[in-house]
């Protein structure tokens, strides 16, 4: 299909195209406790085409998608249209990703052989008396993505993107209770299931546990690796091209974004990790990635971004980054021993704003720590003043990785509000 | 107008389910073409591209009343009778894996074509984003503490074809959704938005300018909110918060798939209080005319309008085919898909609750010391253990019955389901429903929702 569109575009006046072709192939299975209710597959294609025209100084751009199903008729009127639009559009101009070539390597693997084997290895993990999974669902996606542009950029990559998401269950005798868990990955092992649908079941049994007891005013907590990527997405974004080319970037490079004593964060955009399920060879423009420190010590270092954007803002093409990575600290388990905190495990969702200096949520597990007893708590809410937060933090010396994050296990945070 | 590639296709899908009919006792196919236009102008930048969610494409379903099988795919095959049997094999279970018991699914015959005329076709592309760069130049002119301004419009128009063996059902209908957000900077940076919502892009041009002025006082007012202090208050509710309640408090606690995996309390409430007497609440396709608003859902059921509570009593639930064969009740036109690609679901559409008798300034003023909270964030379910966590914009506090001056931002509201429904001691007579939602089922497959009501005043914790 790429090559029928390129030929169609190229006897179009035209100053400029991209493809890009994802060619999907999925199989998916949804249980009911341990029976099947519901199995699917299928295999499509998404392709959107990005025009560029040239005019008054300006560069217009338009975006369509062609369908496998589109006749030769129905792509050259889409890119006449699009054409049409494009001289609407008046922005500032850049050029296109250069040249270059990249061909990922295809390994063949049967999607219905994965799905039983992390089936299995789910459904054959034990549980205590009372636990269960009351529902679960195993996605198995190959994706192929393929990239041309009109400088005679060609890129193509190959990823099999795995999720499991269930539901673990906990029976007591006048109520049960459940926690909503999903996982993304791209490798694993019958072990590294296991032990994700282990915790999972324990903490639900944790749940199940759980009091709703007077808490202090005032106290310490401890959040985990996914809590710690949410926060670190609202640096992220302050420090992307795109807001600063927007104006509405609330961080520049220099700013101070941790006042106090706490361990300095070191935050790196990468592209690849391994461990990490989105990692990438190249961005949504074909661009090669180059890693960026954009915090440094707690100092905001650097901004980073793709394509367009950094000539909009005058800065080198990192590429869209889609890794993060942040330093470990010294903090361990052990040393938290005689501690009183809460250590939060599920939320029902945590709440970030950098703009309005907030972080908070509702917390649905955590363990309180106090006297060296463990006792599980829930309903209630924490918030606090991110700056004041992150100013003090304390970073873990275990590391988690999660798809889109490498980092500490967990952070300490001081003081949060509890109600 | 209905799609050209679906009725050109229709007698070939024909030949499709009458070949998969030989394997199996109860197929259906759902033909998908669904075209979505944005259009953005901001301070640096202007666009005119189709949208994401545009699509082209089929997925079977298939039973014989055990487990159900699909297969999503975007080419019909020119041998048919080749292609049913890749699909019968490509879904093929492997592994002996024990499969539910649904039962043969019975239909009443139905053969009708919808549609809910629009007037996208009278608008050009260029005069759509000549509109939005004029909004746009009007807001950064207003105020010079406005740094960017976006005007975004978001078209919509779905066509959808349901072939089974006694149902041939069409639609086609379109929504537009309208945005101004503006960055403004006075000591420090906020984000604000309006939107406006209709079937009729006309509708939609008149309104976006005239929410402006509205936006930049929010503005002014937000760069000067502090945190909400923690704690347990009287609270006023917009109706969009009002709706987000709805939404996440009873809404996804009602989705039958979730009394299939015993993963909702609600299952055992039917009947019973669940809320004060003065809440009813609905949900529908059918309910109010919205970004929901279609004809028949992606199972072939048609739309309808499901009185959920009734005088704080909770009546039914909402549900899709496959779950109404497993509960052995009926599907209430719930079944909806992200698009060909995914699976259906129960899932929400229109979600209000429904108007009471008290005026809003009575409302206000019988509140000494509280909140008046709007613009939803975002909210999070909890069907089995009934939290409930909504997401506020900002609130604006309350003293001896008088709204004043002082905003609060972000406003996080938590708690258990039943205290906070319990809690509604008044509704307001009006009523308005927001069209702009997306909501997933967990963290994944989403799908347009509307939802809303009138003012309700309720006493609940604000972090």
């Amino acid at each position: 299909m790429m090559k029928r569109i390129e030929k169609i575009l190229k006897n179009k006046e035209l100053d400029g195209y991209v493809i890009r072709e994802s060619k999907k192939e999925i199989y998916q299975l949804y249980f009911v406790k341990d029976k099947v209710e519901t199995a699917r597959s299928g295999k499509f294609v998404d392709t959107f085409v990005t025009i560029y025209v040239k005019h008054d100084e300006k560069l217009g751009d338009a975006t369509f998608q062609i369908y496998q199903s589109s006749t030769e008729n129905e792509i050259s009127q889409a890119i006449d249209n699009a054409r049409n639009n494009a001289l609407s559009v008046f922005n500032p101009p850049y050029d296109l990703v250069k040249k270059e070539t990249f061909a990922g390597e295809n390994e063949e693997k049967s999607l219905k052989n994965m799905a039983d084997e992390i089936a299995n290895a789910i459904f054959s993990t034990k549980a205590n008396a009372g636990a269960k999974l009351n529902a679960t669902e195993i996605f198995v996606n190959k994706i192929e993505t393929h990239i041309i542009n009109s400088n005679g950029l060609d890129k193509k990559s190959y990823a099999y993107k795995c999720m499991i998401e269930t539901i673990p269950t906990f029976d007591k005798e006048n109520e049960s209770v459940e926690i909503y868990a999903q996982t993304n990955f791209s490798e694993y092992t019958k072990e590294d299931i296991s032990n994700y649908i282990a915790q999972k079941l324990f903490e639900v049994e944790a749940r199940a546990k759980a009091e709703k007891i007077e808490l202090p005013e005032k106290m310490d907590v401890t959040l985990r690796g996914e809590e710690i990527e949410n926060i670190l997405q609202e640096y992220i974004q302050q420090l992307n091209y795109f807001n600063l080319a927007m104006h509405s970037n609330a961080i520049n490079v220099g700013d101070n974004l941790q006042n106090g004593n706490g361990d300095k964060i070191t935050l790196t955009m990468k592209n690849k990790i391994v461990g990490c399920a989105d990692s990438a060879d190249f961005d949504s423009d074909g661009s090669s990635f180059k890693e960026k420190v954009i915090i440094e010590n707690g100092v905001a270092k650097d901004q980073f971004g793709g394509n367009r954007f950094a000539q909009y803002v005058n800065k080198e093409n990192t590429g869209a980054l889609p890794l993060c990575e942040i330093n470990c600290g010294d903090l361990t388990k052990n040393e938290l021993e005689n501690a009183t905190y809460l250590e939060c495990l599920q939320f029902s969702g945590i709440q970030c704003d950098f703009l309005n200096d907030y972080l908070g949520g509702e917390v649905r597990l955590a363990i309180l720590h106090k006297d060296g007893k463990q006792i599980p708590v829930c309903g209630f809410s924490i918030s606090g003043k991110l700056s004041e937060l992150m100013g003090e933090v304390k970073l873990s010396k275990g590391r988690e990785k999660l798809p889109g994050y490498s980092g500490p296990a967990f952070i300490y945070l001081k003081d949060l509000q509890v109600l | 107008m209905f799609s050209t590639f679906l009725q050109e296709n229709r007698e070939k899908l024909k030949e499709l389910l009458s070949e998969l009919q030989k394997e199996y006792k109860y197929v259906s196919i759902l033909g998908s073409d669904v075209k979505t236009m944005n259009y953005m102008a901001n301070k640096m930048a202007t666009s005119i591209d189709e949208g994401r969610d545009s699509e082209r494409g089929f997925v079977v379903k298939m039973s014989n009343g055990k487990a159900f099988f699909e297969y999503s795919f975007d080419v019909l095959e020119e041998d048919v009778k080749d292609f049913a049997k890749k699909i019968i094999e490509s879904v093929k279970l492997q592994d002996p894996i024990e499969e539910v018991n649904t039962g043969l699914i019975e239909e009443e015959p139905l053969k009708k074509d919808f549609v809910r005329e629009g007037d996208l076709d009278q608008f050009s592309n260029q005069e759509l984003l000549k509109k939005m760069i004029e909004i746009k130049d009007a807001t950064l002119a207003k105020d010079e503490h406005i740094v960017n301004a976006i005007t975004f419009l978001m078209t919509l128009d779905v066509s959808k074809l349901f072939l089974s063996k006694k149902k041939e059902l069409s639609q086609n209908y379109t929504w537009v959704n309208g945005f101004i957000i503006a960055y403004y900077v006075d000591g420090r940076m906020v984000s604000v938005r309006e939107g406006a919502y209709s079937n009729k892009m006309k509708d939609v041009l008149d309104k976006l300018p005239t929410l402006v002025d509205a936006l930049i006082d929010k503005a002014k007012h937000l760069v000067n909110a502090k945190p909400v202090v923690p704690g347990v208050y009287d609270v006023i509710t917009h109706p969009s918060i009002a709706g987000l309640i709805a939404h996440e408090a009873f809404g996804h606690g009602v989705e039958m798939d979730q009394f299939v995996k015993d993963r909702a309390i609600a299952k055992g409430y039917i009947n019973k209080y669940v809320a004060s007497p003065l809440v009813n609440m609905r949900d529908g396709a059918a309910s109010a005319l919205s970004v929901a608003s279609y004809f028949f859902d992606d199972d072939g059921i048609l739309a309808h309008d499901t009185l959920i509570i009734k005088d704080g009593i909770l009546q039914t639930g909402i549900c899709d085919l496959v779950s109404s064969r497993e509960l052995g009740t009926n599907p209430t036109g719930n079944g909806r898909r992200q698009s060909y690609k995914n699976k259906s679901y129960t899932r929400m559409t229109n979600t209000f609750f429904c108007p009471g008798k008290d005026k809003l300034e009575d409302m206000i003023k019988s509140v000494k010391h509280g909140y008046m909270i709007f613009e939803t964030n975002n909210g999070m379910e909890d069907p089995k253990n009934w939290a409930i966590q909504c997401v506020a914009e900002y609130g604006i506090e309350i003293v001896d019955g008088k709204l004043t001056e002082n905003y609060v931002s972000p406003v996080v509201m938590s708690g258990y389901v039943p205290d906070l429904l319990k809690s509604i001691s008044m509704v307001s007579d009006d009523f308005m429903v927001i069209g702009a939602g997306q909501c997933g089922k967990g963290y994944k497959e989403w799908v347009r929702v509307s939802d809303g009501g009138p003012a309700l005043k309720a006493r609940v914790k604000l972090s």
